[in-house]
């Protein structure tokens, strides 16, 4: 038998015929592609000629197909007035049709469809879009879902935020997704995010303080200082941040009782928290907390420090003479942060005779070690051995 | 009796090869599923919004550099530029011998001061810790050669302070969007996302793609030898780890781009500078920790691209690159011998990492056995050289047909490609059997060779020739 003629040649045969047909496929859809993209992006230049001539969206619009149409109103980066402009032109002659794909879908395709005819009609701001972002919302799909939670987000209004604060409640989509669309809204919204501090699962009430940390006010300062004892160590942490985000007369005596927090990062946020309020008279009681023995709250002390600022080196000083390996490091890092070291070195560059800074420097020189010395005199001194060797002989190190 | 040798060993290789084709086969569907899914959520994922919240995960970048004066600028310079809204850059001089640290200096303007970081990983002496001026999420820390890059991570973990570490290496280049496009995934879900990888590409001088239009830039090198390296890649990360991926057994983040969550790395003790290579052996130590004790996660590859890595552009630098892969594959492989086909490890176990050692660590044995068989026996006459030549045939055609795949994967979901760079790559397939597997199959005996010997090591391969110097951004 001929050997050509076997069933390798077959099977030869066959996968050309599979490579030739994929290859042809990556070809073909490409070059399909490359020709909607021109005829979409010549619509776009269009458009804008007209619109330059013309002066009114609607007109420009006018004659324009319906694909292009849709692909300007969906589109993201279209201008806000434009796509409006063309949704409405769409809802004009074709409302039956987008309102039908807006409402459910069955495959994939029709899914992508759907989320398109959904934003059509929120920039159109067709009257009935909130029942179906509303049914959007509950759908199983995560796209979906999530489609509608961006384009609500986007709409920004008060009807849109109720929308999503219901739907953080019921936990429809990642709340930390629905949490940032409404961190974006414009209009106050604090009313509708107020009695989610009430909710029975500490997730909401998590939300709810972080989410409130934007606005301030007494309601809301009083509600976040009584979640401040909260059951749950994350709803603690939130309701913290937040009343140092407000900077709420409340913050203080909340951060400094939950300084003794059984759990480290309600601790972390405590001490973060009295960094941002910043009063030099909680310097010593940060100072404390970098002894914990939770690594993070130990960083987090120093943050605070670096946050309070050189307002805190006499609490600072005092911990360089800790027993503590660890806080006598940590305070000469932070003096170092603050640029009290550098001060300190130019003190006695001019002053080589002034006790206070000769005697805090060899503290601080002390507690963090030759590195920090080292690192300290590079700075101040570059490029001067000399100077030095003298301040050092000084200091006696 | 030789002949009968000859005619079950081919049908042996035969077999395999079959079987590693369906495997390819049956990744490339479920990352043409993955990669379709991954495209259309991005389609409806608000970025703007993600790249200001303030509820984005903060991440901390690792930048391990050895000797790298070439390229370091360029690659921090493009960690410098990623959109995300809170992350800190911590560069590891890891003993260079360069010009490295002043490049990094001048580029930075840097400053000593003193870190008392936290020591969760062992790693070689730090010798000098450094701030930007200019950059204030910025930190260079200089220490000791240890002779690999697990070493230079484990130091840059030390330091990192954020939920999420990202590694690099010191000689890519990052897509500004790569934190994003990762990130979104991770927000999500944090409590199971534990590690990430992305598609990384590859070019001979990646920062000449710096400052370029996005529409303007050359996709691919002009080279045949770069191209066939850049065809290796889409295979490797869009036919095989997407797929990989969804099926919950992607063994490998990549070197050039992973993202751990910290307290992760913590728990299996940061990299291990034991073994050639340090990005494969840590994904199996992950999988085997959380397999072992039970716990649900997930280790990603998305298919968006995420950095451009410098491809060798000699046969003798691919070569060393190419052995030590191989090398690291089998130390990795024979560490974690116990997980293979063993049930406690989940899909893990019983798929992946068996079809990783059949495919992966015995491919150079088969496929020279393979064809080795077929010469002997046309010599011997069991077989003629036209089945010869129609089995080649169907083996050229069968790996060109991966290849149109994953060019088609990726075109489909960044139409970065013109119609002329595709034409390029898919007539490429055909020849990448004849001209450039050849290669790696040779590279990868070495690799064998080099890990029955118990050879360790980097092998870094020598930087490509640059002409005009690399320039100095900042």
């Amino acid at each position: 038998m001929n050997p050509w003629l076997s069933s390798y040649t077959l099977a030869l045969g066959a996968i050309f015929l599979v490579w030739l047909g994929v290859s042809g496929y990556v070809i073909v859809t490409r070059a399909l592609f490359d020709v909607a993209d021109l005829s979409f992006h010549t619509g776009r230049r269009v458009l804008e000629r007209r619109l330059a001539r013309l002066g009114s969206p609607k007109a420009a619009l006018a004659g324009l197909p319906r694909r292009t149409l849709a692909g300007i109103a969906a589109d993201a980066s279209t201008d806000p007035e434009l796509a409006r402009a063309a949704a409405q032109r769409l809802l004009e002659r074709h409302s039956g049709r987008i309102v039908k794909k807006a409402r459910a879908h069955r495959n994939e395709a029709q899914k992508w469809r759907r989320i398109s005819s959904l934003r059509i009609l929120s920039v159109a701001g067709w009257e009935n879009a909130m029942p179906l972002l509303r049914a959007a919302l509950e759908d199983p799909d995560p796209d979906v879902a999530g489609a509608a939670v961006s384009i609500l987000g986007t709409l920004g209004e008060r009807a849109h935020a109720e929308l999503l604060v219901d739907a953080l409640r019921r936990n429809v989509f990642a709340r930390s997704r629905i949490a940032a669309q409404l961190d974006a809204f414009d209009v106050p919204i604090s009313d509708l995010l107020l009695p989610l501090l009430d909710e029975f699962d500490s997730s909401v009430r998590q939300w709810g303080a972080t989410l409130l940390a934007r606005y301030g006010g007494t309601d809301i300062d009083l509600a976040l200082a009584g979640l401040v004892v909260d059951e749950d160590p994350q709803v603690r942490a939130a309701a913290l941040k937040g009343l140092a985000r407000t900077k709420s007369r409340l913050a203080t005596p909340a951060a400094i009782t939950s300084l003794q927090d059984p759990v480290w990062f309600v601790r972390v946020h405590a001490a973060r928290a009295l960094g941002r309020l910043g009063h030099p008279g909680l310097a010593a009681k940060v100072v404390a907390l970098l002894g914990d023995e939770h690594w993070w709250v130990r960083t987090a002390a120093k943050d605070a420090l670096e946050s309070i600022g050189p307002v805190a080196t006499p609490a600072l000083v005092t911990a360089l003479r800790s027993d503590d390996r660890f806080v006598r490091n940590s305070a000469a890092e932070v003096l170092q942060n603050t640029g009290v070291v550098d001060d300190l070195l130019a003190r006695l560059s001019e002053a080589p005779d002034d006790e206070v800074a000769t005697a805090t420097i060899q503290s601080v020189f002390t507690a963090g070690g030759p590195a920090l010395m080292e690192a300290a005199l590079k700075r101040s001194l570059p490029n001067a051995g000399k100077q030095h060797r003298e301040l050092l002989e000084n200091l006696a190190l | 009796m030789l002949e009968h040798v000859l005619y079950i060993g081919t049908l042996v290789c035969l077999a395999y090869m079959l079987g590693v084709f369906a495997l390819y086969g049956f990744l490339l569907i479920f990352s043409a599923l993955d990669n379709s899914i991954r495209t259309r959520e991005t389609l409806a994922e608000d970025f703007a919004l993600l790249e200001q919240s303030r509820f984005s995960i903060p991440v901390s970048v690792i930048v391990p550099a050895f000797n790298e004066e070439q390229v370091v600028a360029v690659t921090v310079q493009s960690t410098l530029d990623l959109r995300y809204p809170e992350y800190e850059v911590i560069i590891v001089d890891d003993g260079s011998t360069d010009d490295t640290f002043g490049v990094l200096d001048r580029m930075l303007d840097l400053e000593p001061y003193v870190h008392f970081e936290r020591r969760i990983v062992e790693c070689a002496p730090v010798v000098g810790v450094y701030r930007s001026r200019r950059h204030p999420q910025v930190r260079v820390i200089q220490k000791q050669n240890q002779g690999t890059k697990a070493d230079a991570c484990n130091c840059g973990l030390n330091f990192a302070r954020y939920r999420y570490v990202l590694t690099t290496d010191g000689d890519t280049l990052y897509e500004p969007d790569a934190l994003l496009n990762a990130m979104r995934l991770v927000v999500r879900d944090p409590e199971r996302i534990v590690g990430l990888t992305g598609y990384i590409s590859v070019a001979s001088h990646p920062e000449g793609r710096i400052g370029v239009r996005a529409e303007d830039r050359e996709v691919i090198d002009e080279t045949l030898f770069s191209n066939f390296q850049h065809l290796e890649y889409l295979r490797a990360f869009l036919n095989n780890r997407l797929g990989w991926s969804r099926i919950g057994a992607m063994l490998c983040a990549s070197g050039a781009f992973n993202i751990w969550r910290r307290d992760v790395l913590e728990e299996v003790g940061g990299w291990r500078p034991g073994f050639s290579s340090e990005d494969i052996e840590l994904t199996f130590r992950v999988h085997e920790l959380m397999q072992r004790t039970g716990r649900p996660y997930r280790i990603l590859s998305i298919p968006e691209l995420v950095a451009r890595t410098e491809a060798p552009s000699r046969v003798r630098a691919l070569m060393i690159q190419r052995a030590r892969w191989q090398r690291v594959l089998l130390e990795t492989v024979w560490r974690y011998r116990g997980m293979i086909g063993n049930p406690r490890y989940g899909v893990v176990g019983l798929v992946g990492v068996p079809l990783i050692v059949a495919t992966e660590a015995f491919a150079p044995f088969l496929e020279l056995a393979s064809f080795g068989l077929l010469v002997a026996g046309i010599v011997v006459g069991v077989f003629s050289w036209q089945t010869y030549l129609l089995f080649f045939g169907s083996m050229t055609f069968g790996l060109a047909l991966f290849t149109s795949g994953a060019v088609l994967l990726e075109d489909i979901s960044t139409r970065a490609y013109r119609l002329r760079h595709l034409a390029r790559l898919i007539a490429l397939g055909p020849l990448e059997l004849i001209v450039y597997r050849p290669l790696l199959i040779w590279a990868r005996l070495k690799g064998t060779v080099e890990f029955l010997r118990g050879e360790r090591g980097w092998n870094k391969f020598e930087r490509n020739v640059r002409l005009p110097p690399a320039s100095e951004p900042g």
